[in-house]
């Protein structure tokens, strides 16, 4: 069925955006400043970077500012920003071995090298809610954050780098290796080019990497409640910056640009024995920001969907890669509410006609 | 940080710092060849099974200058346009050597920020250090 364009209504929708804005502006609390959202919210701004596939912390607590709390509204933001801007170039790859840690746990060993550090964490929470924060102020705070470096232990300190948990299982033959090098071609870029499936590694994890929380979270749980059959493990959660760098243009050298906050999930899955030997292989997560439950499920569909034999959806790639992408999702629901009165009017009169068909049956039938 | 690049200090400097360090830079005659813009930076990340894949885009600014003849580059993230400046001017100086006694003064202010984000970071770190878990097995098990 085609479109049909409508024309019309300027002045009503100039006066419901002016209403939107007054919306949220119309209560007699202070104004919201972008630098507390980013500062206090910051498990927001982290979703809105990562689904936004642009990291850029004040720009994503402004995009949520003015998307009135609505992640959906405020990734779309900054992913229209991001095709405003020149693309200056490609980083160098990074490293995640490189990672300033901010929490590291297993759960696959309650003993690992340079040990398990929470961080900080919902986890261990009650989720009760806490109605002294109703009471927040700067005196609070600052007896808060005495507490704080008050109860630190004395030499507390990491190392600037931890070794991996996979690097003891595949020392020890465990696991999966590495792909050969020499087949790891340039990156796909699915903002350059149009993924074609079965879509390569580097496109699926740019696209997972860029999908909305929810929707991956769905689709991983559903593998993890049995639609599927990788039985996951998370060999290791990480939360912490990564150096961003390019190639110096003069020197040559490798030049960094700054740190960017990461979470990185690797899950240790089924067994595959694919060249004899059986290991467990591995599923793949990382994505901007700190978003544990984005990258434990991106990992989780990084293992579904190489399987060889997909057996439900979480394992076919298309659907997946399909059906992850927030602002697409978003976009194609939210065109529902748009006018649709042509082509709705085609429905009318095609089931109007087919009711007389059956009405003209039913008589013919009756005589 | 990044020891092995000594304007990368720059990145975590404050307002004070960063004025700071463009009194000292002003001093040369610097000519701006690509004034501070915005733009994007794809960061490519290597995966665990040594797979390179774009995680996505990152804001960031970018300025060339030239001082003494000396190409200055800056790049820095965010939308940061006195520090990618400053960046490249001091990019450019760091490399030229001349004179002597401002790059002195310039690797000084470098090593100052340097020292108060490390002493920042340690302190991070010492936080973090303080959720160091150990788990011990329950009877019977």
């Amino acid at each position: 069925m085609g479109y049909v364009a409508v024309k019309g209504g300027i002045e009503a929708i100039e006066n419901a955006c002016r209403l939107f804005a007054w919306e949220r502006s119309k209560g007699a609390s202070e104004p919201l400043a972008v630098e507390q959202i980013r500062e206090q919210l910051y498990l927001a701004v982290d979703r809105v970077m990562g689904e936004g596939s642009l990291y850029a912390p004040d720009l994503a607590a402004l995009a949520l500012k003015q998307a009135a709390g609505d992640s959906f509204e405020a990734s779309f933001m900054l992913r229209a920003y991001r095709a405003t801007q020149p693309r200056i170039g490609y980083s160098l790859p990074g490293n995640t071995r490189e990672m300033r840690i901010k929490r590291r746990i297993s759960s696959a060993f309650k003993d690992i090298p340079g040990g398990q550090m929470l961080g900080a964490t919902s986890d261990y929470t009650l989720r009760l809610l806490d109605f002294d924060l109703l009471k927040d102020d700067t005196a609070r705070r600052e007896a808060f954050r005495e507490t704080v470096f008050n109860a630190l232990p004395i030499n507390a300190e990491i190392p600037d780098t931890l070794p991996k948990v996979i690097d003891i299982l595949r020392h020890e033959g465990l696991l999966e290796n590495a792909v050969d090098l020499a087949s790891n071609d340039e990156p796909f870029d699915i903002t350059r080019q149009s993924v074609i499936f079965p879509a390569p590694r580097s496109a699926a994890l740019q696209s997972l990497a860029r999908g909305e929380t929810g929707g991956l979270l769905t689709l991983a749980y559903s593998s993890m409640r049995g639609y599927g059959n990788i039985h996951p493990t998370l060999g290791e959660l990480r939360v912490g910056y990564v150096p961003l760098q390019i190639s110096h243009p003069v020197t040559g050298e490798p030049y960094t640009v700054g740190e960017v906050k990461v979470t990185e999930a690797e899950v240790l899955a089924r067994f595959d024995g694919s060249d004899g030997m059986p290991r467990f292989s591995l599923g793949y997560g990382l994505c901007f920001g700190q978003n544990e439950l984005k990258a434990i499920s991106m990992a989780v569909l990084d293992r579904t969907t190489r399987a060889e034999k997909p057996s439900c959806p979480a394992e076919d790639q298309e659907y997946v890669l399909y059906h992850t992408d927030g602002i697409e999702a978003m976009g194609f629901s939210n065109h529902w509410k748009l006018p649709h009165y042509v082509d709705f009017l085609s429905d009318l009169d095609r089931l109007r006609k087919a009711q007389s068909i059956a009405q003209q049956e039913e008589c013919h039938a009756d005589a | 940080m990044y020891a092995n690049d000594p304007t990368a200090a720059i990145i975590g400097m404050d307002v004070t710092e960063v004025d700071e360090l463009l009194t000292l830079l002003v001093t040369e005659e610097i000519q701006i060849t690509h004034p501070p813009r915005a733009g994007l930076i794809m960061m490519t990340v290597k995966d665990s099974l040594a797979v390179n894949f774009h995680l996505g885009e990152v804001l960031v600014t970018e300025a060339e200058v030239l001082l003494r003849g000396e190409r200055g580059y800056g790049l820095i993230i965010g939308e940061e346009p006195r520090k990618a400046l400053a960046r490249a001017a001091a990019d450019a100086l760091l490399r030229c050597g001349r004179p002597v006694l401002l790059c002195k003064q310039v690797s000084d202010c470098l090593e100052r920020s340097r020292q108060r984000q490390n002493t920042k970071y340690a302190e991070e770190a010492a936080l973090v250090a303080s959720t160091r878990v150990n788990f011990d097995l329950m009877a019977g098990a």
